[in-house]
């Protein structure tokens, strides 16, 4: 029966092409930032807000996204107080955020409901959820086109782009913004404890390969469609958990792609010292 | 008007005086070194300068305006410590790190054109990284990292560059050039810059002014001192037991 019968699977789809267009963007400038486990911290602390909003009867991604984008500003807060030790600031938001959701989810009536969040449930989503997604990827694409240059600058080198002019304060302020309200809705549909790795492995593949950081971002949100569309699929045929099947996909193949990097540069070495 | 303008400046961490009533000014069109041993407070006082820390006193001025209204930022480049090691997995071109230098021409939310990508080509050729526009920076060596990241700062045609320990990880031949190709740029376009360095001996016949910080003194050197100080290195250098 085709993938593309089902309501359910095509707004799947939609909603899983989206993300794996612009997490990989926001991806591409938290990696580059040095700042990988943001994502951790950002989705953990997310599930304090759906907790939270299961509570008191607020929808959950409402909850979710208030609690990202608190997090957010208190890691960047924590990272100018001390900027020496700026990984702290996200060990410590991610631990806060464990804790919380911890604790608030031992209150949840609906386990069900919450569990949805941890994993995701892309097939599950609704019409509502659906356009919340396309209303944060126009977002994101647009700030992306809009602030190209500026994050660029900032993620190479922040200090020389605040003496050029750039407005580092601003362009962080949105970008944290952006970030924690990708991870919100991208927690939704692949699942709180994946979604960090929806937004690091088609970078990390990427970088392997790009020549350029123009190219980087490309092939990252190339990866990302690919492993997507691929996991979809494969977990409608083979009645595998989506978000599992996608992140699994993309470490088998930045594996096999480092393996080969690895290989290839051996034989180019060898060939090298025999001529 | 000079470029820099520092009086009665004091810096402590805690108990702890970086600097200690340091005086000094820098002409328009110099080019001065300031050496110190590790730990003496040399990168302190550029941050300083650059008005990311605040001193306990004196007055810091850039172009005769003091710096807590100093607002012509973008007349200022600079070059950080181990700029090149931070970024050295970055991934991009040498082109694409150095039209960023550009951003204080272009402006916010406009998109470089033409005239953006001569300049980049400029500024590449100028160090003699032209051929290397398309190669990803993580691919250069460290002295052609290190070029790429002047030819950043010199993109910008800034009055005063300020340069941290630029030479670090730089093979002898590479250090010499960059500062003959630094003192070329102060002679030709009469910008300012102040370099910390451990590199005296290069930087002895390109500069013209030379400061030590020592002991949270700041000591203005003359060129007698800096061959007498270049003299000990050397002694010192002779007299260590040689490794086997």
């Amino acid at each position: 029966m085709s993938i593309f019968e089902f309501a359910f699977m095509r707004r799947a789809l939609l909603t899983g092409v989206l993300l794996a267009v612009i997490v990989p963007c926001i991806g591409l400038i938290v990696v580059l930032k040095r700042l990988s486990l943001m994502g951790d911290a950002l989705s953990h602390t997310s599930l304090a807000g759906v907790t939270a909003g299961l509570l008191f009867n607020v929808n959950p991604i409402a909850g979710a996204m208030v609690a990202s984008a608190a997090a957010a500003l208190s890691i960047e807060a924590i990272r100018r107080k001390i900027p020496q030790y700026a990984e702290m600031a996200t060990a410590i938001i991610l631990s806060a955020g464990i804790g919380l959701a911890g604790v608030l989810s031992g209150f949840v009536k609906n386990a069900a409901n919450f569990n949805s969040f941890l994993f995701g449930s892309i097939v599950s989503i609704s019409d509502f959820e659906m356009y919340l997604v396309i209303g944060v990827s126009a977002a994101v694409l647009l700030v992306f086109a809009l602030l190209y240059r500026e994050l660029f600058y900032i993620a190479l080198d922040e200090r020389s782009a605040r003496l050029s002019g750039v407005p580092v304060r601003t362009v962080n302020f949105i970008f944290t913004i952006l970030t924690a309200v990708t991870v919100s809705v991208a927690a939704r549909t692949v699942g709180a404890l994946i979604v960090s790795s929806m937004m690091v492995i088609p970078v990390a593949c990427a970088m392997q390969v790009a020549r350029s950081f123009r190219q980087t971002l490309l092939f990252s949100v190339a990866h990302a469609l690919v492993f997507t569309v691929a996991g979809l699929c494969l977990s409608y045929y083979l009645g595998l958990k989506p978000g599992g099947t996608i992140v699994l996909l993309g470490v088998t193949y930045l594996v096999l792609l480092m393996a080969g990097k690895g290989l290839a540069g051996r034989i180019a070495k060898r060939r090298g010292d025999r001529a | 008007m000079n470029a820099i303008d520092v009086k009665g400046l004091t810096f402590r961490y805690q108990a702890a005086a970086v600097v200690e009533g340091a005086e000094f000014s820098l002409p328009k069109g110099a080019f001065a070194v300031l050496i110190g041993a590790n730990g003496a407070g040399k990168s302190t006082l550029i941050r300083l300068l650059l008005g990311e820390l605040t001193p306990q006193a004196g007055q810091i001025f850039l172009f005769g305006t003091e710096l807590h209204k100093f607002k012509q930022w973008k007349r200022v480049a600079y070059v950080p410590q181990n700029a090149s090691a931070a970024a050295a997995a970055f991934p991009a071109t040498a082109a694409e790190i150095v039209r960023a230098g550009l951003y204080g021409k272009t402006g916010v939310l406009r998109f470089p054109g033409k005239k953006a990508a001569e300049e980049t080509r400029r500024a590449l050729a100028n160090v003699g990284m032209e051929s290397y526009a398309k190669r990803l920076y993580s691919t250069l060596s460290g002295g052609e990292q290190q070029r790429v990241m002047l030819a950043r700062a010199l993109a910008a045609e800034p009055s005063l560059l300020i340069l941290d320990e630029p030479t670090n990880g730089v093979d002898a031949k590479h250090v010499e050039s960059l500062f003959a190709f630094l003192g070329e740029q102060v002679r030709k376009t009469g910008l300012t810059v102040l370099m910390v360095t451990h590199d005296l001996a290069a930087a002895e016949s390109h500069a013209t002014h030379f400061f030590c910080l020592e002991k949270s003194n700041l000591l203005a050197l003359s060129r007698e001192d800096v061959a007498l100080e270049l003299s000990l290195r050397h002694k010192h250098r002779s007299s260590a037991p040689q490794e086997r």
